[in-house]
C-alpha cells in the first residue's frame, strides 16, 4: 500500500474543505480587513462579495458586472467597441480560465463553501437517520439542463439585457440575487442582511424571494439529497465548459467487472451513472465535482484515478476500498460495526 | 494529498497578472488625465447623475466633488469653497513601497484623476490645499481594478492638520447609515487628542465628535435619507445606489501650525435594511424549508410501517 493510501482521501478532502470554509468566510476578520480585495485581485473565484469579511469574491460578480456595464451599456453607446467591451470581458474570462485550467472541477469538490456546507448537512442527515434520496438514471437527466439555463439566463442574458436597458436594474447581477450562498456565507458571519428581501421593486422582491426560498429548501433538502444546489449551479456549467482542458481531471479505464459492480455510482454525490457505465473521457462527466468518492469506492486497482497532468494524485485500489467501507458506506452512511465474535457462539 | 491547495497557491502569480490586466490597454504612468479624457469625463458627469443625489450648498466647508461614473480610468474632481492651484493624489502602494504622491494642476477648479501604472486600482486619496495653506479638503476616489490595500496610504499623513479615514470599506462595502467608522485627526503625522470634529450631511444633519487619545473619532452616519418615493423622484426613476454626501471638518486655533482647517468629504448610503424586509425573507426561507420536508421524511415500507 502506498503512503497516500494510508489516509482516506475523504478525510483529507474534508480537512481541505473545512480549512477553505474558515479561510473564505472568516479570512478577512483573521488576516486583515483588506484581504478580500487582495485575494480577489489574484483569484476572483471563491466566496461571496456581499459578505464584508470574506477573504475573496466570487468570479460571477465581476462577470455579471462586465456583461451588464461593459457589454450591455457599451452596445447602447456603440463606442470604442474593442477597448471598452471585448477586452475587459476577455481578461475577466482569462483570469477565470487560468484558475480553472488548473483546478477546474476540484473547486466544487474541495473549495466551494456552499458545497462544503451541503456535505456537512448531508452528514448531519446520516446522523439523524434521514433517508437517502438519489436521482436515478432517467430522472437525473431532467435536472442537468438547469445549470446551463442558470448560466445562460442568469449570468449572461439578464445582465446583458439590463445593460441594454430592457431588464430592471435588479437583474444586473441576476445570479447573485438568487444565489443561496450569499445568504449562507453572510449568516455564517453574523449578518442577516442578505436573508432580507428588498421590497423596493417587483424585480428585487421576486429575486429576493427566490433567493430566500432556495436557501431554505437547500438547508433541509441537503439532509437527504446530496449536493442539491450543486446540480443547478452555473459554476458547475462553467467548469464543464473547460473540463477537457483542465489539468485536474478524472480518468477511468475499462474493466470487465464494472458492468455488474456500480459501487462508484452509489458513491457519487452527483448521481452520475456514466462513471459506472462509461469509461475514458465520457466517464469524466459535466456534473463531476472531482470529490474522488468514485475512486475511493472502486474495488479494483487502478481503474478510476484523479490526475493532475500526467500524475495520478489518487488511484482506486482494492486494499483502500476494503479499509474505506469499514468506516463509511458508498452513500455516505456510517458503516455498521460488526460485533466481535464470542468464543463458542455458533 | 494537498495538491489542490498547492495548485491554488501556485496559480496566484499567473492569475494576478491576468487580474491586474482586467481591462484596457496600458495607460501612461501618470495621475493626470489628458484634456480629451477630462472633457469626456465632464460630459459623462453631466449625464451621469444616475445613482446619486446631487445637492449643492449644504455646507460651508470646502469640498472635492466627484463626477459620477466618469469612466474606469479617469475620475473628474471639482474643488468647491477653496482657492487652490493643484490636487495632491496618493495612490495605494504595496507594503514597504514609498508613497507615490502626484500633483495635478487644477483648471477652473477641476482636474481629472487617472488610474496609475498598469491600471493600479483600489482607493486613491486626493486632497487640495488652499494657496494660503490654511485650509485643506480631501476625499477618496475608487478604481475598480485590483490594487494594493490602502494601509500605507492611510498611514501617510499630509503636512499640517489632516483628517482621514482610519480604515476603508472593501470593494463591495460602503459607508452606510447607522454604521460607525473610525477617522483619524493628525497634525503633521502626530495624532491630535481631544479634537472636536464636526459631521455634516447633505440632508442637513450635523453632529460633533471628540477624538480619543490616539486621535481617532468614531463617526456614526445618520439615517437621514428621504422616503423612497422622494429618492426616486430626485434620481429620475433610478433609486438604486442612492447616496448622500457628508463632510467631516476640524480646525485648530494655533499660530504654531501651518494648516488650521481640514475637511474630508465622501458619500454614504442608506442602512443595511433600508427597503428590505427580514420578516419576508425569513418567511420565504421557511416556505423553502417546508417544500423540502417531503424529501427528508422517512417513507414507511411494508416492513417498517406495520
Amino acid at each position: 500500500m502506498k503512503f497516500w493510501q494510508t489516509i482516506p482521501l475523504g478525510r483529507v478532502r474534508l480537512g481541505v474543505q473545512l480549512f477553505m470554509l474558515v479561510f473564505l468566510l472568516y479570512g478577512g476578520s483573521i488576516l486583515g480587513h483588506y484581504l478580500a480585495d487582495r485575494v480577489s485581485g489574484a483569484l476572483p473565484a471563491l466566496a461571496c462579495a456581499y459578505d464584508g469579511e470574506t477573504a475573496d469574491h466570487c468570479v460571477l460578480v465581476p462577470m455579471q458586472h462586465q456583461i451588464h456595464h461593459q457589454v450591455g451599456e457599451g452596445l447602447v453607446r456603440m463606442q470604442e467597441f474593442a477597448v471598452k467591451m471585448v477586452i475587459p470581458l476577455f481578461f475577466t474570462l482569462l483570469t477565470f480560465f487560468t484558475m480553472f485550467v488548473v483546478l477546474n472541477k476540484a473547486f466544487c469538490g474541495w473549495i466551494c463553501p456552499l458545497g462544503t456546507v451541503q456535505e456537512l448537512i448531508y452528514r448531519l442527515g446520516r446522523w439523524l437517520g434521514r433517508p437517502v434520496k438519489r436521482l436515478m438514471p432517467g430522472k437525473v437527466e431532467k435536472v442537468r439542463p438547469a445549470k446551463w439555463l442558470m448560466l445562460v439566463g442568469l449570468v449572461f442574458a439578464l445582465p446583458l439585457a439590463t445593460g441594454l436597458g430592457v431588464a430592471p436594474h435588479a437583474a444586473g447581477d441576476a445570479f447573485c440575487e438568487v444565489c443561496p450562498s450569499r445568504v449562507l456565507t453572510t449568516l455564517a458571519t453574523g449578518e442577516a442582511e442578505e436573508l432580507a428581501v428588498n421590497t423596493s421593486g417587483w424585480a428585487d422582491l421576486a429575486l429576493g424571494a427566490i433567493r430566500s426560498f432556495l436557501f431554505g429548501f437547500i438547508i433541509i433538502a441537503a439532509l437527504a439529497v446530496r449536493q442539491p444546489f450543486c446540480r443547478i449551479c452555473p459554476m458547475l456549467a462553467l467548469h464543464a465548459t473547460f473540463r477537457r482542458l483542465a489539468l485536474t481531471r478524472l480518468t477511468k479505464k475499462p474493466h470487465a467487472k464494472c458492468e455488474k459492480c456500480g459501487i462508484c455510482h452509489k458513491a457519487c454525490p452527483m448521481d452520475i451513472h456514466e462513471i459506472w457505465k462509461k469509461d475514458g473521457s465520457k466517464a469524466f462527466h459535466e456534473d463531476c465535482i472531482l470529490c474522488g468518492r468514485c475512486a475511493e469506492y472502486c474495488p479494483d486497482d487502478g481503474v478510476i484515478a484523479i490526475k493532475f497532468g500526467p500524475l495520478a494524485v489518487f488511484e482506486s485500489s482494492r486494499n483502500y476500498y476494503k479499509a474505506r467501507v469499514k468506516t463509511e458506506k458508498p452513500d455516505g452512511s456510517r458503516a455498521k460495526r460488526r460485533a466481535p465474535r464470542r468464543e463458542g457462539s455458533s | 494529498m494537498f495538491l489542490p491547495v498547492r495548485v491554488h497557491l501556485c496559480v496566484l502569480p499567473l492569475a494576478l497578472v491576468a487580474g491586474l490586466s482586467t481591462s484596457h490597454a496600458a495607460p501612461p504612468d501618470t495621475a493626470s488625465a489628458s484634456a480629451a479624457e477630462s472633457d469626456q469625463a465632464a460630459r459623462e458627469d453631466a449625464h451621469a447623475h444616475h445613482g446619486h443625489s446631487m445637492q449643492d450648498n449644504w455646507t460651508e466647508q470646502p469640498l472635492l466633488r466627484k463626477a459620477r461614473n466618469a469612466n474606469r480610468r479617469v475620475k473628474l474632481l471639482r474643488v468647491d469653497g477653496l482657492v487652490a492651484s493643484q490636487l495632491t493624489v496618493q495612490p495605494p502602494t504595496e507594503a514597504g513601497e514609498p508613497t507615490q504622491t502626484k500633483q495635478i494642476p487644477l483648471t477652473d477648479g477641476k482636474a481629472g484623476v487617472r488610474v496609475l501604472g498598469k491600471l493600479q486600482g483600489g482607493w486613491y486619496r486626493v486632497s487640495a490645499r488652499a494657496d494660503d495653506r490654511e485650509n485643506r479638503a480631501s476625499t477618496l476616489v475608487y478604481f475598480g481594478n485590483p490594487g494594493p490595500a490602502p494601509r500605507d496610504m492611510l498611514k501617510a499623513s499630509l503636512p499640517g492638520l489632516d483628517i482621514s479615514p482610519a480604515i476603508l470599506p472593501t470593494e463591495h462595502q460602503h459607508y452606510r447609515a447607522g454604521e460607525t467608522w473610525p477617522f483619524m485627526v493628525r497634525m503633521s503625522g502626530d495624532p491630535v487628542a481631544n479634537q472636536s470634529v464636526r459631521l455634516e450631511t447633505s440632508a442637513g444633519s450635523a453632529e460633533t465628535y471628540i477624538s480619543d487619545a490616539e486621535g481617532v473619532v468614531h463617526v456614526t452616519f445618520p439615517d437621514d435619507f428621504p422616503p423612497p418615493e422622494q429618492r426616486e423622484k430626485a434620481m429620475g426613476g433610478h433609486h438604486h445606489r442612492f447616496s448622500q454626501q457628508f463632510v467631516l471638518s476640524t480646525h485648530i486655533e494655533s499660530d504654531q501650525h501651518l494648516a488650521q482647517k481640514a475637511s474630508f468629504n465622501y458619500e454614504y448610503r442608506p442602512g443595511a435594511y433600508d427597503q428590505k424586509s427580514l420578516w419576508l425573507g425569513s418567511g420565504f426561507a421557511l416556505l423553502g424549508m417546508l417544500a423540502a420536508v417531503p424529501l427528508v421524511r422517512q417513507r414507511k415500507t411494508k416492513e417498517s410501517g406495520k
